[in-house]
């Protein structure tokens, strides 16, 4: 277990029509979401909205018990969100999320199309960790944008230059510099031709 | 059986390039690059076309093509 911060995020695209299918469906609702959630935050949220920021908030807290060694496969009802409020009024809020023992923290923004959900081990807020989103111009590429995006952030961030993306057999994210793992926590979501990362510096240790 | 999944699977890949080297092994999200949040929806697909329930517990195992292949020849031989 490490001590450096970690953090996930996760993208939801409000205007991508498969959403807004599924979102209109009560049999999805009823399998993605708790009723008690979903009329928690649909006092904050309208509908789209609520639905986009309850999956990008189960997603990425998912994604970060995922990087503390939870190896369960991902079931959004196994999440829970609550204690949701907003703190400021440019569509940021806060919230909590509980998944069997573990409670998380998490931070979510909602803009016009998008829900951007990240949760941390430690402070999140809408500039810890470093965080972006992108719209790409051609859906079908939009991984590999996403893939190249984060790799030009993290030069800039940590002024290496020889970075890849690699991944764990769990499919966990991570950066390397001439082959050697970098404690800079990342973190990458796609959703239609929307791109969500965050990326949390960590300066080498002398030795 | 496999091409009706196929189909369903189909339908919620933005970018055809990858059936190209699919197999029974692909990964759903993984490699199809499926968004997770339509893993419910191809549950959903699936027990309405094949007239079968997919538990809380079963979605979550849902990783593969054979996954599904195998979970469908389970809930059709109860």
């Amino acid at each position: 277990m490490t001590d450096n911060p970690l953090y996930a995020n996760d993208i939801v695209a409000l205007d991508c029509p498969h959403n807004q299918k599924s979102w209109s469906n009560h049999a999805y609702l009823s399998k993605a979401f708790h009723r008690r959630e979903i009329t928690h935050t649909q006092r904050i949220l309208c509908n789209y909205e609520a639905y986009a920021f309850l999956w990008s908030a189960k997603e990425a807290a998912y994604k970060l018990l995922m990087k503390q060694g939870r190896r369960n496969r991902f079931n959004p009802r196994d999440f829970t969100v609550s204690e949701v409020s907003p703190i400021s009024e440019k569509g940021d809020y806060a919230f909590s999320i509980q998944c069997g023992r573990s409670k998380l923290k998490g931070f979510c923004r909602i803009s016009d199309n998008i829900a951007h959900a990240i949760c941390g081990t430690h402070q999140i807020g809408p500039s810890t960790p470093y965080s972006f989103t992108f719209k790409t111009g051609n859906i079908e590429k939009t991984h590999e944008a996403g893939h190249q995006l984060m790799l030009e952030v993290a030069r800039i961030i940590t002024s290496e230059k020889h970075l890849e993306i690699n991944k764990t057999t769990q499919g966990i994210p991570f950066l390397t510099s001439n082959g050697s793992p970098l404690a800079t926590d990342i973190s990458l979501s796609h959703d239609a031709n929307y791109v969500g990362i965050t990326i949390a510096y960590q300066r080498p240790k002398m030795n | 059986m496999k091409e009706q999944v196929i189909t369903v699977l189909k339908k919620y890949t933005f970018n055809p390039a990858v059936w190209d080297n699919a197999t029974n092994q692909s990964r759903i999200i993984d490699d199809l690059k499926i968004n997770s949040a339509r893993v419910v929806d191809i549950s959903l697909d699936i027990e309405e076309i094949f007239d079968i329930t997919v538990e809380d517990d079963e979605l979550e195992k849902l990783v593969t093509i054979q996954d599904i292949l195998n979970l469908l020849e389970k809930k059709k031989g109860d």
